[in-house]
């Protein structure tokens, strides 16, 4: 029996003993965080499955897991001898969970789960096909903390205070904002669960999850109070201080759940992804709305893109070196795909201000890199001076969040690769080339960049892009390229000046190979006139695209041209920011004009 | 590896920022080049463009050749209780020096006297050494390199 097989055995006997026929492990913790810290890996804890997305439902005699295009291969490689079935979302023929459920339980069953890592939207819909069914939903059931024995420690980092000189804004500032928000609607409370949305309100940082530098805690606000949740002994004096002046007064983390019951008139609420558990604390029926601070903080201030900028700058350097290294690998090297992250990563510790990944690197080496978010290190594997190395990675600096894909061609590639490799960057350039309307949502848009794909009748099976938050998450909401709405990914907002997104369309060939241009772009206004507000992209992320997996006859005139002015800019940009003359001389030759 | 963020503060600008820096090092790795040519702690100020070495406590252990070099900016000596040579620098060009020397097995003691007696010599203060060979010691500054031959 593998390891995951013994410890789902130990959850059905806990299961039995609490007389539950199913029991559902989402990934989430209890503040809806997509990269949740090793406390929370319950679902890969018992699948053994590491990505970063999944549902594990667990019956008394089988299992099964979904999750989405990013990882059936892994999936499926993973889950080999755990009992389990993965279950590929969005595939013909592929049951949802309720209908999974439905299928496999009888009237009078029990269904169970831990109502903070469910949210209140999701857990309400559950109850409600369920009992179509006559099954019951029991949401207090904590069974993961009974039968995993060795598991971590809660994070409990210490926080940091964020400078306004970076922020833009004062906690006072931010507060207002809310509280206008309320006002309008009528609100005499808001509840605040996202761990993204409570340091960019109170300004300041923490370290409880890998890759994202924010604190477990949660926050209350009223037209007259606001209460920040969190173990008190963590809170630095700075940050302290900066609260005390703001009005922000803090009471211990659990402490919420019971303050939330005593709360008078409509308290404003996002059922989206507050968690059940406290949603259903509150004397009264929620109001129900999207949370304002989304969008607030989605749409950078100029103190923030200022900072942005300067962090994009300082990543170019370090993955620009990066190139470097990489293109000029003797025959010999002993490289692998782990050992280049490592190097990579080296190069952006060198920057001002970096200070952690702000996701975990993918270096996918030819076929790996058909797996989308492939992560390397289960096997070593060599880098040979042939085909292509698709690196995707990012850092947090102290004034920018950073993302990035290149697809680095190591020697000779095939006619195939480079037909895809051009193509995936014609859709690329397409996207960033975009002069659109104001109105515009992502979705009005991503055909620019899936356009040469499905010309050719394939597809890269995700979304092209997804916002990204300042010194925080590097996947944000409400902003994204996605061919069709997906709810729960609330990516598909109208996009306005001052939102970042990713631009980042690829091709995926199972058992061939992987590409993916990826950059950062900026929502700017451009031209105003009597049709209306005209608006246009800025690239935030300045490093060459690998000119030699490129065919140019492939490409039109006008992304010849935009290649070559970003590749003029790039040089321009991050070429006296080089430290070495030999990685300079080079970066001239790279971004050289493909039309002379 | 063990690593500390340092408030740093460009010479050249006065343009103060957070760095990530590794203050615990083992040799055999790519970095070791880097150390014994001091790129490891040069840095370009993202404001200014100039280039200035960064100075913070660092320890480097080369277990094949059996030493540990400390860099110290306040002449701190850590307690380390391992049975090697350890030496002690109190700033950057000094600790690529000192690595040079004992990566080479040469005696740092005698190589910085010998280096002395040839800075008084020719007026160039600034000479550190580089590498040894074929009963030569070569020394190098700003103004290029200098050979010597080893008095042994």
């Amino acid at each position: 029996m593998n390891e995951a097989a013994s410890r789902l055995a130990a959850l059905r006997a806990e299961m039995k003993q609490d007389s539950l026929s199913a029991y559902i492990i989402p990934t989430s913790d209890f503040h809806d965080t997509e990269y949740v810290a090793e406390y929370f890996a319950a679902r890969k804890h018992f699948s053994g499955f590491t990505g970063s997305a999944g549902t594990l439902v667990v019956l008394a005699d089988k299992a099964a897991l979904w999750t989405d295009g990013r990882y059936f291969i892994q999936a499926a490689r993973e889950l080999e001898g755990s009992g389990i079935e993965l279950m590929r979302m969005g595939e013909e023929g592929t049951p949802t969970i309720m209908q999974y459920l439905e299928e496999n339980l009888k009237a009078g069953d029990t269904v169970g789960f831990d109502g903070r890592t469910v949210s209140f939207n999701e857990a309400r819909e559950w109850k409600r096909k369920l009992a179509a069914r006559d099954i019951q939903v029991e949401t207090g059931k904590d069974l993961i903390s009974r039968v995993w024995t060795d598991r971590p420690a809660m994070p409990a980092t210490r926080t940091f205070p964020y400078p306004i000189a970076y922020a833009g804004k004062s906690v006072s500032e931010k507060l207002a904002d809310v509280r206008s928000v309320m006002k309008e609607e009528g609100a005499r409370a808001h509840v605040i669960t996202k761990v993204d949305e409570i340091i960019w309100l109170f300004n300041f940082r923490a370290d409880d999850i890998p890759c994202f530098p924010a604190a477990l805690s949660y926050a209350l606000i009223t037209p007259e109070s606001a209460t920040l949740y969190i173990d008190e002994s963590r809170v630095d004096p700075e940050t302290r201080e900066q609260l005390k002046q703001a009005g922000v007064s803090l009471s211990g983390y659990d402490r919420i759940y019971e303050d939330v019951k005593v709360l008078e008139g409509p308290v404003m609420l996002d059922p989206s992804f507050v968690n059940s558990t406290l949603a259903q604390s509150l004397p009264q029926e929620p109001l129900e709305m999207p949370d304002p601070i989304v969008a607030m903080k989605a749409v950078k201030n100029e103190a923030e893109l200022a900072a942005t900028r300067e962090a994009h700058l300082k990543d170019a350097v370090a993955v620009t070196e990066f190139m470097y290294w990489l293109k000029h690998l003797p025959e010999d090297a002993q490289e692998t795909e782990v050992s280049a992250a490592d190097y990579l990563q080296n190069r952006r510790k060198a920057q001002e201000g970096y200070f952690e990944d702000s996701f975990s690197t993918i270096s996918a080496y030819r076929e790996n890199a058909a797996m989308m978010h492939y992560h390397p290190g289960a096997v070593n594997v060599p880098l040979k001076k042939e085909g292509m190395l698709l690196v995707d990675s990012g850092g947090q600096y102290m004034d920018g969040t950073t993302d990035i894909t290149r697809t680095f061609v190591l020697g000779p590639i095939t006619e195939e690769e480079r037909k895809w490799f051009t193509k995936a960057l014609r859709g690329h350039i397409r996207l960033e080339q975009a002069k659109f309307l104001q109105g515009c949502r992502g979705l009005n848009l991503d055909i620019l960049a899936r356009g040469p794909m499905w010309d050719e009748e394939i597809d890269y099976q995700c979304g092209t892009g997804h916002g990204v938050g300042h010194v925080s998450n590097v996947h944000e909401a409400p902003n994204g390229f996605r061919w069709r709405i997906v709810p729960e990914r609330n990516d598909s907002c109208v996009l306005e000046p001052g939102m970042i997104t990713s631009d980042e369309p690829g091709v995926y060939m199972e058992g061939k190979f992987g590409i993916r241009h990826e950059n950062e772009i900026l929502v700017k206004k451009a031209g105003k006139n009597r049709y209306g507000q005209f608006l246009e992209f800025e690239p935030l992320t300045f490093v060459p695209f690998d000119r030699d997996g490129l065919d140019p006859a492939l490409m039109t005139g006008d992304e010849i041209r935009w290649l070559d002015d970003y590749h003029r800019q790039v040089l321009e940009k991050v070429g006296p920011r080089l430290q070495d003359e030999a990685i300079r001389t080079w970066l001239q030759d790279v971004t050289r004009p493909l039309q002379g | 590896m063990k690593e500390r963020m340092f408030d740093m503060e460009c010479p050249e600008c006065g343009h103060s920022f957070q760095i990530r820096r590794d203050t615990l090092l083992s040799a055999g790795s790519s970095r070791d080049e880097m150390i014994r040519s001091g790129a490891w702690f040069r840095h370009r100020c993202s404001r200014c463009q100039c280039v200035f070495s960064m100075v913070h406590p660092f320890l480097y252990r080369n277990h094949a050749r059996g030493y540990i070099a400390v860099l110290s900016p306040e002449g701190d000596m850590p307690e380390i209780t391992e049975e090697k040579t350890v030496a002690l620098a109190r700033d950057p060009d000094a600790f690529c020096e000192l690595v040079r020397i004992l990566d080479q097995g040469q005696d740092p003691d005698r190589i910085c006297r010998i280096r002395d007696v040839v800075r008084k010599k020719t007026g160039r203060s600034a000479l550190r050494y580089e590498t040894a060979g074929n009963g030569i010691l070569w020394f190098f500054d700003a103004d290029g390199s200098l050979a010597i031959r080893d008095p042994g």
